[in-house]
């Protein structure tokens, strides 16, 4: 549709990053990044409704558990793997957040933390299945076909490829007349049904979308970092309150907020545990926490929310434009 | 037969019935007024029939159907359009988009969404505005915004509630026409409205309420020369007077 070409113009000149360097330190910053652009734009999908979930994390781990398990005890590869991941994480939702999407506003965000705490427990208990806290590492034999690989590059084109995926669905959805249900719910609920908007029905797919995604990542995470266990693969912090503030910061509901927010917090979140994290334990939430606040308190719209007068206009000239294309 | 009838519905709030055993009927072309002082319920008799609240008892139905129980996406869809009272345009949407959310509820296809949207806008005076967010609309052109995303629901009755409170007299002039105009594309219209004159002008048949009860219906005037209603406006002094 509209200004296509800056971002596959972005899309191509990281493509070539690889080419002109493979420093590992520096593929590994760009590869958590595309990673979090694609798990923070997922968790978007959803919070278009105005639902702000904190319980993401049960999807990644379901999704990560699934394939992992399938691969090591069954020698399913990961590729394959990854519909059973989705259908995990689809059924997850299903059980797990449909019943909660009735609550409004905080009440639902904190209902939703839960999942992550209760799979957790359920993940070290269940030892037949996932070995429990001990954790499962993924074979190293190297090979497309495995999803396992001697260096980074494949990875980093892997997660590239997700974050661009992530965000022209979300583009997709966001236009579609899904997408205008959802953004309509967020604004007025009641509005919205009064004008004929199956309001719990566009929830529970833009759910099953948000859940599914994030599913599928856990599985191409999982084999990034080849060694899951309950705490890591359930990880509140990474997985559930990362994504959403990635999301608040750039901007909920918004197509390019949360790419913007995983953009600036991956770095600044690598930066001050390396450099803070030994100095004193917690300082780097504790900047975490003052960044998120700040945010919220100075434009609660997110950073994209003082971008956007000048972006509304770049969108609405184009808009004009193609009309006037179409009246021809 | 009526198009829209209402039976003897009832809605209590704790325990102040809101709406006290109300039946009336509205027919196709109609234009019915609903007046009562504040407090009267008349707002809830909207919520009752557009769903947002479901009666305690009662029957409402729509062509002969009964449509009580439906969900309010449902009635909105059978053809039950309403306006809030206070106005609730989507901000995070532009004008056009705030439109086309009925529409998309109806039919799938964007661009003709878009289309039929412009041409609601079109009809409300709103075409300017398109790509405008709400915020930036003055408190008529909201109104108006409003009535707009109602009208796209392509409703059989339109409840409007008090769509020209707060204009000034020649906005509220500039509307009345417009309201006709609805009513003459085949649009039942059952209206509340504070603005006595305006009112008083455009209804076919008024309907007055107090306390949850209806005390009196009637045209215009033989409405304003009832002694009841004259009594629930004024008070008993100046009705014995």
């Amino acid at each position: 549709m509209r200004f296509r070409a800056l971002p596959l113009l972005v899309f191509l000149l990281l493509a070539m990053i690889p080419a002109l360097t493979q420093a590992t330190y520096f593929l590994h910053i760009f590869i958590l990044i595309f990673f979090y652009i694609a798990l923070s734009v997922a968790w978007n999908i959803l919070s278009l409704s105005g639902k702000v979930s904190l319980g993401h994390a049960a999807f990644f781990g379901l999704g990560a558990y699934t394939s992992t398990i399938l691969f090591v005890k069954h020698g399913v590869i990961p590729w394959i793997g990854m519909f059973a991941a989705l259908g995990v994480a689809l059924l997850g939702a299903l059980v797990l957040m449909i019943p909660l999407l009735r609550l409004r506003g905080p009440m639902f965000s904190l209902a939703s933390i839960a999942f992550g705490e209760v799979l957790i427990r359920i993940a070290v208990v269940w030892r037949d299945m996932t070995a429990g806290s001990e954790g499962m590492t993924i074979p190293f034999q190297p090979g497309w076909l495995n999803m396992v690989f001697k260096n980074n590059i494949p990875y980093y084109y892997i997660f590239l490829i997700l974050a661009a995926i992530s965000v022209y669905v979300f583009h997709r959805i966001y236009h579609s007349s899904l997408g205008h249900h959802l953004r309509a719910v967020a604004a007025d609920e009641e509005a919205a049904q009064a004008l004929g908007v199956n309001t719990s029905r566009a929830q529970i797919i833009a759910l099953l979308w948000s859940a599914g995604f994030t599913g599928v990542l856990g599985v191409f995470y999982a084999q990034f970092v080849y060694i899951i266990d309950p705490d890591f693969a359930f990880s509140s912090m990474l997985f559930s309150v990362q994504p959403a503030l990635n999301g608040i910061i750039g901007g909920m509901g918004t197509i390019w907020g949360p790419v913007l927010g995983a953009v600036l917090m991956t770095p600044l979140g690598e930066y001050l545990r390396s450099y803070l994290g030994h100095l004193q334990q917690g300082l780097s939430f504790f900047i975490y926490g003052m960044a998120l606040m700040g945010v919220v308190m100075i434009m609660p719209g997110g950073i994209i929310s003082i971008l956007s007068p000048l972006i509304k206009r770049m969108a609405a000239q184009g808009k004009i434009v193609s009309e006037r294309k179409a009246d021809r | 037969m009526a198009l829209l009838q209402i039976d003897g519905l009832v809605k209590h709030f704790g325990g102040l019935a809101a709406v006290a055993d109300m039946s009336f009927e509205i027919h196709e072309g109609e234009i019915v007024g609903l007046i009562g002082p504040n407090g009267a319920g008349k707002t809830t008799v909207f919520n009752l029939i557009s769903g947002l609240l479901p009666p305690d008892r009662g029957h409402i139905l729509l062509g002969g159907k009964d449509i009580t129980p439906l969900k309010p996406y449902i009635k909105s869809l059978l053809g039950i359009g309403r306006t809030f009272q206070i106005v609730r345009p989507f901000e995070n949407m532009t004008v056009l988009e705030n439109v086309m959310v009925p529409i998309l509820a109806r039919l799938q296809d964007l661009t003709e969404a878009r289309g039929i949207a412009l041409t609601v806008l079109q009809q409300l005076g709103l075409s300017a505005q398109a790509l405008s967010a709400p915020q930036s609309l003055t408190y008529a052109q909201r109104k108006r915004l409003e009535v707009a995303r109602a009208m796209a629901t392509k409703p059989k009755v339109l409840l409007l509630d008090e769509v020209l409170a707060g204009l000034n007299p020649m906005e509220a002039a500039e509307a009345l026409p417009l309201i006709r105009q609805i009513r003459d594309n085949g649009v039942a219209i059952f209206i509340i409205e504070h603005v006595m004159a305006a009112l008083m002008s455009i209804s076919d048949r008024v309907l007055v309420m107090d306390q949850g009860r209806l005390i009196a219906s009637g045209t215009p005037s033989e409405v304003t020369a009832n002694p009841l209603v004259i009594k629930a406006y004024l008070g008993e002094e100046t009705a014995r007077a």
